[in-house]
């Protein structure tokens, strides 16, 4: 197999409800290449750090606060950001095809890198409209079924190749129901979905080795950490 | 648990004309951590294909079906999306969200959709030309899938007119409802198979891809830890 220059350094599969999760110690590990050399993932051979993850919320909170889903690197205080979102929090219609955006809907501010305003729950009293149905198994899986609830999609991306500078995180977080989650029963209104854009640093310090991902509320998902290196030190395996 | 740094490009395909409808690929693996989907191209407003669009009007994205739930594809009797799209204007100083797609009227619709943009008859070739790529995490378990997309174009100002028109990025969600009856079992199966469009016109009129439009599927790491068979709780 040929070496290429990306890692998928680790996985955190969340199937119980927790309010918080930690990928530790991301610059102290090594990858390998077909030769078997082996490389330290620090900041200056793998600067970028990719975050993929899937996550629901076990609430029926249709807003969760922006505080309320959050992450942060080393330092859990005086992260900058800032975020646009569109969801409940705001009020803005959605509409079938009916473009609404009233008034530039942002947050911002200092404590950890906040994207709460840009998800919602997952157990929304309306979300299990459906009936039971079988899957391609055979399987019989209820309405309720966490298979089958809001999950939301998240990216969360930076490059710091251990420069004197903050390091840029930037985020982007998207969530469509199959049913409004203020139990509506007709459009217009604010509650089909959740989207978020947004950036954000850290004054006291660019280190991100160890990385929280963390909730008021509850929540279950898949967590994966990408690696990026600055040249093709890892096999494709 | 075990993670694979597995890293490959699963599928590509892209028009020799302005001609085409729809660009395809299906029976992709899904035994990935994650699924990367890229589309690179333009609609052809100009009327290439089949269109009637008339110069000077906002038009919608390309159109979106996945897991075969598409007409004439294997699971087409699933074909209830949801799709949540948006966009931010030149025209306007926020970002704007819409539910669904254009000329449907309803929040279940038998495709998704991104990417909004003015069309303009002065518009140049270029300038219409626009990325999307959308990231579906694990791809292969057993619960319901969502592609998260991203993207940014397009600048129609090859002339004065339109240039208050522009747009400038694009972000939304499409999936297929998992609630209902019609789509929940194909929606929680494995997301095997993609299909981006050109959409229709207001009459309902295919619309066509400009030449050189592409679409590729990215697999990208693999985990030893995916959900199958029925709920774990």
């Amino acid at each position: 197999m040929a070496d290429q220059p990306w890692v998928l350094q680790s996985h955190i599969a969340q199937n119980n409800a927790t309010s918080s999760i930690t990928f530790s110690s991301l610059t102290s590990q090594y990858c390998t290449n077909a030769a078997g050399t082996t490389t330290l993932l620090d900041y200056s051979n793998a600067p970028v750090f990719r975050i993929f993850f899937k996550v629901q919320f076990q609430t029926s909170q249709n807003v969760l606060g922006s505080s309320n889903f959050s992450f942060h690197g080393n330092y859990t205080a005086a992260n900058d950001f800032v975020y646009d979102y569109q969801s409940a929090q705001n009020y803005t219609s959605m509409s079938p095809y009916s473009w609404a955006g009233t008034s530039r809907d942002y947050s911002y501010s200092t404590s950890r890198q906040e994207v709460g305003y840009a998800v919602g729950g997952s157990q929304f009293n309306n979300y299990n409209w459906g009936t039971s149905v079988n899957d391609l198994d055979g399987n019989s899986v209820a309405s309720n079924s966490r298979r089958r609830g809001a999950w939301i999609t998240g990216w969360y991306e930076n490059y710091f190749p251990n420069q004197a500078a903050y390091y840029p995180w930037t985020y982007h977080v998207g969530m469509v129901t199959d049913q409004q989650m203020d139990n509506s029963a007709a459009a217009p209104t604010a509650d089909w979905g959740a989207w978020g854009i947004g950036s954000g640093g850290c004054t006291n310090g660019p280190y991100i080795d160890t990385i929280t991902i963390t909730s008021a509320y509850n929540f279950i998902g898949d967590f994966f950490v990408f690696r990026g290196c600055n040249g093709n030190h890892q096999v494709n395996e | 648990m075990t993670v694979k740094s597995k890293f490959y490009l699963l599928g590509t395909v892209e028009t020799n004309n302005s001609t085409t409808q729809f660009l395809e690929l299906t029976n992709i693996s899904t035994d990935y951590a994650v699924l990367r989907i890229v589309f690179n191209g333009m609609i052809d407003h100009s009327g290439g294909g089949t269109t009637n669009v008339a110069s000077g009007q906002w038009q919608q994205g390309v159109s979106i079906g996945m897991q075969g739930a598409w007409t004439g594809g294997p699971n087409a009797s699933a074909m209830k999306y949801r799709n949540m799209q948006c966009h931010q204007a030149s025209n306007s100083t926020n970002w704007q969200t819409a539910i669904g797609c254009a000329h449907q009227s309803y929040s279940v619709t038998p495709y998704g959709e991104i990417g909004r943009q003015y069309y303009h008859s002065g518009n140049l070739d270029g300038t219409e030309r626009f990325t999307i790529e959308g990231i579906v995490v694990q791809p292969g378990n057993n619960q319901s899938k969502q592609i998260l997309w991203k993207g940014s174009g397009t600048s129609p100002a090859s002339s004065a007119q339109g240039t208050s028109y522009s747009g400038s990025g694009w972000t939304g969600c499409t999936k297929l409802d998992a609630q209902n009856s019609a789509s929940a079992q194909r929606a929680m199966a494995p997301m095997d198979s993609i299909r981006i469009g050109a959409g229709w016109d207001s009459a309902g009129t295919p619309k066509t891809l400009g030449i050189y439009s592409s679409l590729a599927v990215y697999g990208e790491g693999w985990t030893s830890d995916v959900q199958t068979g029925n709920d774990w709780s």
